[in-house]
């Protein structure tokens, strides 16, 4: 049986009267790399911060590790390992006392020759202060501070956050060759859909704080479609098709997106609806990712208006 | 679901409590603010009335001071202002005849002078010698000099009440104390509770010499000598007032007809019992006033006392009205006060001549009238009063708990922070008023629309509503600003709940799940 | 080995505030002991200020401030200044700078964490300010400088201009954890502060002033902690 390390039951947060997060229910099994998406002001660094017990739910609860998300003990807290939202860290240090300062709180786990490959391979220098750091070198330090303690479960709050491609590109490498050796588990959150095509194996979508998605991702793409159907006069008012999350009409054709439904109930509409023919069309996980998020029915914005 | 910590249990209340005492002041800044306001935009100040010639004469010698010469004859001193440094003054004899008029210097006429207070520093002088505040930290420090430099310095140690001595060459001296010099801290002998002290210079020093007072001594000290003397002592019966006249150089005015002849030095205490101690030198005397017990002392009675060569003279200022009652904050003084303002009293000055058994005999005696107060001061007065009870509409009922406390007591005995908050509960106490009971329940009934759908146990709704009962509008302010939660509409019975639980307290659904969405893609781990 | 390494970084951080504010104390003490030193001798060679004959009217002419008054009067503007800038650099920086969601995932207690940043706030009061203002009481003692030495009562009183500043850095921590509005309750604590401030330099009784203390501490101790560890960052 596959052991789940993280896990939410009914996790909700409101702010005020505002409901971020509404009854989230997760699973993260061990040695999974998750994705967690989601649109801005989705509620991902909401259910993160509540995960590290630094946001107290309002309803639900959420384990890690088999601890209480609530009342995370120093012993569990020394498993996880954290990246944050914009790798704050503390500027008056330089990367070296930095080290020395991580390392008390880990003090039989630290593997420094592990930090100094890291910090090698990223071209920096133990004196180099944070404050004289770029933010992708502040992401690097980031990075190997939270691998050099051999975390279980490690949580990244959009670590590519402000990196341009070559860093980006750079950063993920790193974080795939070890993540993958070592084994560990991952929930990353991130508005990069190819670097989240790169890494992960399991995709979490998160919209106006509700879960809408948890799959592999294997399953996300074959799941969500794109079908343009022709039609000899004007296409039909209404669409009897199952999955259907979007529906753009042309002259005499219909574009729908489709999540779930399998080809005979896409030909039996086609053959029902005296289509002529349909076609599907190639889209990339970022297109799959805002159609399936995308309000129904919206409206692009400077495109003409749908009939 | 909140986190229980233990600490909750001391920082709830901390919190409360803290809030609470911000407010408090807060509320009462305004209330000041506005009674201040309403005193300077919407009193009007009493018209004053255009007196005759006759009115103004008689005003003049109603308001003038009673001056009594060493034979008994009385004087009636008018000046013009200001009073205490009058440019121009005018003498009229007991009927009213105008018997000089000039500058007060060219004078022609010597009266008896009285007694009076010469106090350097008083007990809360001395406590505030040693407040924490830097400002105030200083040390009570007598030296003894000679005409080119301080030979030695005396030091008031407030703890140990005594002084210890330095030499400025350096080196320590000893020790000063009620039993006199002792050379060790051992053998010192404290002075006792510390009421008041007087100092002066002798003609042939450099350095002063002390009348120091405590609860039952009087002593005077000389450093230069190193000399404790006991003049006084009254174990029964504790000392109060000290007054002086020529005794060293206090209690001597200065005068072009010269300053010493014709006097005695004189020291009088008044002790709690009513008698005054007289001592007097050229040559020693003692002497005991035991006055009758309906003669005492309140503001309308006073008495003084002066030794001249001719003999020992009293003085009393009297008021033909009975003396108030024990305690000022009570309805029984504000029955005498309002008595007292609103008749004509007669007020009465008479002169004694003390004998050598302290018994008295009447020299000399004249009254006047005191009118009542006017009709339209009374009214500037009621309306103040009226200002002060709209305003104070918005203190806590618990002022009026303190004050009845203080009922139970007279004034005079709370002293420092308990009196001042006494008398500022006092002052400010809504007195129970129509206006105070109605804006209480306002709030209370508020308090309960918003608590109802946050309650989280009977307990704490019920103590927010005696909360903000006793404490009024500071009371809802706290209750306000600590409770102040969001609340949501329940989905099941449509009322506002609080957020802090998962069940809405009215109908006990919990929160909403969300609809699964068409096209929700859960497929499991 | 954690909470020394908390303690540490803490210290490192307000080391800049505690160093002005001891070398300020500790030049301005000195230089003011020493010019009191002088000034007192020089006055004592003058001819005294009373006249034959007079009486004493001020209490000014009999009394004079104590020995270690001048610095005194620094320490009181130092202690609490210090308290606010060790208060802003401890807990209002990091909301600023976002390192609270860093430091929280120490693997530590929360309050660990607190304690480790009060801690090195009590050290820096303690070696700038407490140090630094008994080498000057001690100085102030000496009999061969000063005809007449400083008496214990002024040790105290500078020790508790110290704990004022304790008092304001609690206060600055609380109305900094506070999720208020600032014209609402979270300037309470500060306010709070400044009351207790007030009454305390007002009162002559070092018993009543221990109590006062004490109290205030405890109500914004207590606080703190309880906000600090229910508070959502």
């Amino acid at each position: 049986m596959t052991e789940i390390v993280l896990e939410t039951t009914g996790l909700t947060k409101y702010y005020g009267g505002r409901l971020a997060v509404d009854h989230l229910d997760l699973k993260v099994p061990r040695g999974c790399i998750c994705g967690f998406l989601g649109r801005n002001g989705a509620g991902k660094t909401t259910v993160i911060k509540m995960l590290l017990g630094l946001l107290e739910p309002t309803a639900g609860s959420a384990r890690l590790l088999g601890c209480d998300a609530a009342a995370l003990t120093p012993s569990v807290r020394q498993r996880i390992g954290y990246v944050t939202e914009g790798h704050r860290l503390f500027r008056w240090m330089h990367i070296g006392r930095l080290e020395a300062f991580q390392k008390a709180f880990y003090p039989k786990q630290w593997d420094g020759r592990f930090f100094a490959d890291m910090i090698e391979y990223f071209g920096l220098s133990t004196k180099q202060k944070i404050k004289d750091l770029s933010n992708g070198q502040r992401a690097q330090v980031s990075l190997a501070l939270a691998l050099a303690p051999n975390p279980e479960l490690l949580i990244m709050d959009d670590p590519t956050l402000g990196l341009d491609a070559a860093i980006r590109r750079q950063f993920l490498e790193g974080m795939i060759e070890l993540i993958t050796r070592q084994g560990r588990t991952v929930l990353f959150s991130s508005h990069i859909l190819g670097d989240v095509e790169r890494v992960a194996d399991r995709l979490v979508v998160i919209d106006k704080g509700v879960l809408r998605a948890d799959c592999s991702l294997e399953q996300f793409r074959t799941s969500i479609r794109k079908v343009v159907v022709h039609f000899e006069h004007a296409a039909p008012a209404e669409v009897g098709l199952e999955g259907v999350v979007h529906c753009r009409r042309g002259e005499k054709q219909l574009e729908l997106t489709l999540v779930g439904t399998g080809d005979a109930e896409i030909a039996a509409y086609a053959g029902q609806a005296a289509a002529t023919r349909y076609d599907f069309v190639e889209i990339n996980l970022e297109d799959q990712f805002i159609e399936f998020t995308a309000p129904p029915n919206h409206r692009r914005l400077f495109q003409w208006e749908e009939k | 679901m909140r986190m229980r910590n233990p600490i909750r249990y001391v920082a709830t209340p901390a919190r409360v409590f803290m809030t609470l005492v911000v407010l408090l002041i807060a509320v009462a800044i305004c209330q000041l603010f506005a009674l201040e306001s309403a005193q300077t935009f919407v009193v009007k100040a009493p018209a004053q009335e255009e007196l005759t010639e006759e009115q103004e004469r008689a005003e003049k010698l109603r308001l003038a001071a009673r001056e009594f010469l060493p034979d008994g004859t009385l004087h009636l001193v008018a000046g013009d202002e200001p009073r205490d440094l009058p440019a121009h003054e005018e003498v009229y004899d007991a009927n009213g005849t105008l018997l000089w008029a000039g500058p007060p210097k060219q004078r022609p006429y010597q009266y008896l002078p009285w007694a009076a207070e010469e106090t350097v520093l008083s007990e809360g002088g001395i406590k505030s010698l040693e407040e924490v505040s830097p400002g105030s930290f200083r040390t009570l420090d007598l030296p003894v000099a000679t005409a080119t430099q301080t030979r030695e310095i005396w030091r008031y140690c407030h703890r140990g009440d005594y002084f210890v001595g330095y030499a400025t060459a350096g080196g320590h001296i000893g020790y000063v104390g009620g039993g006199g010099f002792a050379a060790s801290q051992s053998q010192v002998r404290p002075f006792g509770p510390f009421r008041r002290f007087a100092a002066w210079c002798p003609t042939d020093s450099y350095s002063p010499t002390l009348v120091w007072q405590t609860r039952s001594r009087i002593y005077q000290i000389d450093f230069e000598q190193r000399q404790v003397e006991q003049l006084m002592v009254s174990p029964d019966s504790e000392l109060e007032c000290l007054y002086v006249h020529h005794w060293g150089a206090l209690g001597v005015e200065e005068t072009e007809a010269g300053t010493r002849e014709g006097y005695r030095p004189l020291l009088v205490c008044r002790s709690a019992d009513g008698k005054y101690h007289l001592l007097l030198k050229d040559p020693d005397q003692k002497l005991t006033v035991a006055l009758p017990q309906e003669w005492e002392q309140w503001l309308g009675n006073l008495h003084g006392f002066i030794a001249t060569a001719k003999g020992v003279f009293m003085r009393r200022f009297w008021v033909e009205y009975p003396a108030p009652p024990d305690h000022y904050a009570t309805r029984a003084y504000r029955l005498w006060l309002d008595g007292y303002i609103k008749e004509d009293r007669t007020r009465r000055v008479e002169l004694y001549r003390v004998n050598d058994r302290g018994d008295i005999d009447l020299v000399n005696s004249y009254s006047w009238q005191i009118p009542a107060r006017t009709l339209s001061s009374l009214a500037w007065g009621r309306q103040y009063e009226a200002m002060q009870r709209a305003t104070n509409v918005a203190s806590p009922v618990f002022y009026d708990f303190l004050w009845w406390l203080g009922t139970f007591r007279p004034a005079v005995v709370y002293r420092g922070v308990v009196g001042q908050l006494i008398r500022l509960a006092e002052g400010m106490r809504p007195g129970l008023s129509v206006g105070s009971l109605l804006l209480t329940a306002v709030l209370v009934g508020l308090t309960f629309l918003h608590a109802r759908p946050r309650r989280r146990s009977t307990r704490a709704f019920v103590f927010w509503l005696v909360f903000v009962g006793l404490f009024n509008l500071a009371g809802f302010l706290t209750y306000w600003a600590l409770n102040h939660t969001a609340t949501i509409k329940c989905s099941s019975c449509g009322k506002l709940r609080g957020l802090h639980q998962c069940d809405c307290v009215r109908c006990g659904v919990a929160l909403p799940r969300p609809e699964p969405g068409r096209c929700d893609l859960m497929l499991g781990v | 080995m954690r909470f020394l390494a908390l303690v540490r970084k803490e210290l490192r951080e307000c080391l800049p505030w505690l160093l002005l504010a001891g070398l300020l104390l500790l030049v301005a003490g000195a230089w003011m002991l020493r010019y009191e030193a002088e000034y007192v001798q020089e006055k004592l060679a003058q001819p005294p200020r009373l006249a034959p004959g007079s009486a004493v009217i001020h209490a000014y002419r009999l009394t004079r401030p104590h020995l270690l008054g001048g610095p005194a009067k620094w320490l009181c503007v130092l202690a609490p200044g210090l308290g606010l800038a060790l208060g802003i650099r401890h807990f209002w920086m990091p909301l600023y700078t976002r390192t609270w969601s860093f430091l929280l995932h120490r693997s530590v207690s929360r309050l660990t964490i607190l304690l480790a940043k009060c801690a090195a706030a009590v050290a820096a009061f303690v070696v700038s300010l407490g140090v630094v203002w008994t080498v000057l009481y001690w100085y102030a003692r000496r009999p061969d400088v000063f005809v007449i030495p400083a008496s214990a009562r002024e040790l105290v009183v500078g020790w508790i201009y110290i704990a004022l500043g304790l008092v304001v850095y609690l206060a600055t921590a609380l109305s900094a954890l506070s999720t208020a509005r600032w014209y609402t309750t979270r300037i309470f604590g500060l306010l709070l502060a400044g009351l207790a401030t007030i009454i305390v330099l007002s009162q002559w009784n070092l018993g009543r002033v221990a109590v006062l203390l004490v109290l205030t501490l405890l109500v914004l101790a207590s606080q703190t902690v309880a906000a600090f560890l229910d508070r959502e960052f």
